[in-house]
């Protein structure tokens, strides 16, 4: 055997593993996520429907309720998000001891890898209507106590605040590392032309930044399409379908109402959904960058 | 000989009008002690929760509703500790499939994808780059529109409320291939020509030089899949009926307090939240350093 035909046998025996499992968990799941759409199942057997999940769908006053539930919760979200841990980032590459920085970055961190299960039933208890903490500091001020989880309103908007609590740790470090990883002499540039502290970090940094800025919108975005947890533990998509989003519409439908097909055409929605969200935010972020 | 170059005196930076100058300071100020205040007011909110989930934790059931809330116990007591631990659910048996489970996928799932990224990095052979070009368009879509697939297949395939069906579809993660094919790639070629000439196999080869220089991204992935498994809940929520196999993510909705609260529950809630809050955090501390490195590879090389 010739080293070129070696080296290629070597490769498959090496990736082979990794692409049988890859195969089963991840692209037939995804390829079936088109195809499970066009079928109902009886007793775990499939039956062909074509379109009648999709028109059921696409008729179904929850379906596009809970479209507009993601979409708020995935804007407001992502938006905050970002502009949050950029703002939190920057200033901490502003530290010049090395530890602090990092020490930082990780004490930001840490509150992510705490389970969102654990988290969600902190949440339930400080938006507690009559024992929660946050009514209590209202009540401190003078301020009424606000139903938060209870009010069509207020649900949504509590549980942005909830998931953005713990949900900067990873685009805090990915900022933070972007920035250090800036060429200094720019900024040498930047401050002989009298650029200092507000304007070099609007005119320089945050445009250096775009494709991290890019790159974490995206994954955050991907993630929060997914919200789930939250609306599990903290509202069950009430009241009166606020919190209905695609993820926890799909889970009920397929595991409390049992209409596979139909979950997975609202599956299927929610993929082509995040696909065009990426595309938009990749489009609109070239069409800003502009070096 | 070398005459001091002199300066015509129109180059010479002069500070610009004193007035505007001042405004800009003043400014600065104002925005620098802005976003330092913020940074601070974020560290504090971030962390209070998990604060306040500890203390209410050795609070006595009607401590917990008092008010004003207090911010300290006088007398921590482990009594909802005790409750969660003596329940008749088999908490610590939650605990254990959980640790099983994690440990597992991390270290196969670990062996898996860094024989992959070895082959789309160090490797030449037919298909690869539509192979790895596949695995990579994966990471744009949500998982969670391949629940329900995977639900049926798994099903079909009869793995329902078995170990095997919590462990095998973790062990395929694009990510972590992506990230440890961008780390191979810049190992230099000239380590593995030398010990091939010195006589190593293929495995040596992979085992012996390009794990070791891959550590980092290793240490990274292994505890980003570590923390990510012991987190998950959807999945198993989903694929797990038997009380005993269930990991601690979803055994802990059968407890009390967790679904419905009472009067004397919040407590217990929040102890079982500590319990499985503690595992990602100690494996969080050890590995910080390369967890952080890790996350940064992937976004900026990417």
């Amino acid at each position: 055997m010739n080293y070129a035909k070696r080296e290629e046998m070597w490769g498959y025996i090496f990736v082979t593993p990794f692409l049988v499992l890859f195969l089963v968990f991840v692209l037939v799941p995804t390829v079936m996520s088109v195809v499970m759409a066009a079928l109902e199942w009886y007793d775990r057997k499939p039956v062909w429907v074509g379109m009648d999940n999709i028109d059921h769908v696409l008729n179904d006053k929850r379906f596009w309720q809970s479209v507009r539930n993601t979409l708020t919760y995935v804007g407001m979200f992502t938006f905050a998000a970002v502009a949050l841990a950029l703002a939190v980032a920057i200033r901490i590459t502003k530290f010049r001891h090395q530890g602090m920085r990092q020490g930082l970055q990780s004490a930001f961190y840490l509150p992510s890898v705490v389970s969102l299960v654990a988290v969600a039933v902190v949440w339930r208890y400080i938006f507690n209507n009559q024992f929660g903490l946050i009514n209590y500091l209202l009540s401190v001020v003078g301020i009424d106590p606000v139903n938060w989880l209870g009010n069509p309103q207020t649900a949504l908007p509590s549980l942005v605040f909830m998931d953005l609590v713990t949900g900067l740790g990873v685009g805090i470090i990915i900022f933070v590392a972007a920035v250090l990883g800036l060429p200094s002499e720019l900024f040498d540039a930047a401050h002989i032309d009298g650029a200092t502290g507000w304007l070099e970090t609007i005119y320089i940094t945050i445009p250096l930044l775009t494709p991290s800025i890019l790159y974490v919108a995206v994954t955050t975005m991907i993630v929060a399409m997914q919200l789930f947890v939250s609306v599990f533990f903290l509202t069950k998509g009430g009241p009166v379908g606020s919190t209905l989003t695609l993820a926890f519409l799909t889970y009920r439908y397929a595991f409390i109402f049992l209409k596979v097909g139909y979950a997975s055409a609202v599956g299927l929605a929610l993929l082509l959904l995040t696909l065009a969200l990426a595309v938009v935010l990749f489009r609109w972020f070239r069409s800003v960058v502009e070096y | 000989m070398l005459k001091q170059p002199t300066v015509p005196d129109e180059l010479v930076s002069r500070p610009i009008q004193t007035e505007k100058r001042s405004w800009r300071k003043v400014w600065e100020k104002i925005g620098s002690n802005f976003t330092l205040l913020l940074l601070l007011f974020w560290a504090l909110v971030s962390w209070f929760p998990l604060y306040w989930m500890v203390l209410t934790s050795f609070k006595k059931g009607q401590q917990a509703q008092a008010l004003p809330p207090g911010l300290w116990v006088k007398e921590p007591t482990l009594e909802s500790y005790q409750h969660v631990l003596s329940s008749t659910f088999p908490v610590l048996r939650w605990l254990a499939n959980s640790l099983f489970v994690s440990v597992t996928v991390t270290v196969f799932g670990l062996l898996l994808c860094a024989a992959a990224g070895y082959a789309f990095a160090r490797k030449r052979f037919r298909g690869r780059d539509i192979i790895f070009w596949m695995v990579l368009s994966t990471m744009m879509l949500p998982g969670f529109s391949r629940l329900i697939p995977a639900f049926m297949l798994t099903l079909l395939l009869n793995l329902h409320d078995t170990y095997w069906v919590m462990i095998l579809p973790g062990l395929a993660s694009p990510y972590a291939v992506f990230l440890i094919r961008q780390f191979m790639l810049t190992l230099p070629s000239e380590l593995f020509d030398q010990a091939r000439i010195d006589g190593a196999g293929e495995i040596r080869l992979w085992w012996q030089i390009a794990l070791p220089l891959t550590k980092p991204a290793l240490a990274a992935l292994g505890t980003f899949t570590f923390v990510a498994t012991w987190n998950d809940f959807v999945w198993p929520l989903a694929v797990i009926n038997d009380l005993k196999l269930m990991p601690i993510q979803v055994g802990v909705t059968l407890l009390r307090g967790m679904e419905r609260t009472g009067r004397n529950d919040y407590p217990i809630a929040m102890a079982s939240g500590v319990l499985m809050a503690v595992p990602p955090i100690i494996i969080f501390f050890l590995f910080q350093q390369y967890f952080i490195r890790g996350l940064t590879i992937g976004a900026l090389k990417g």
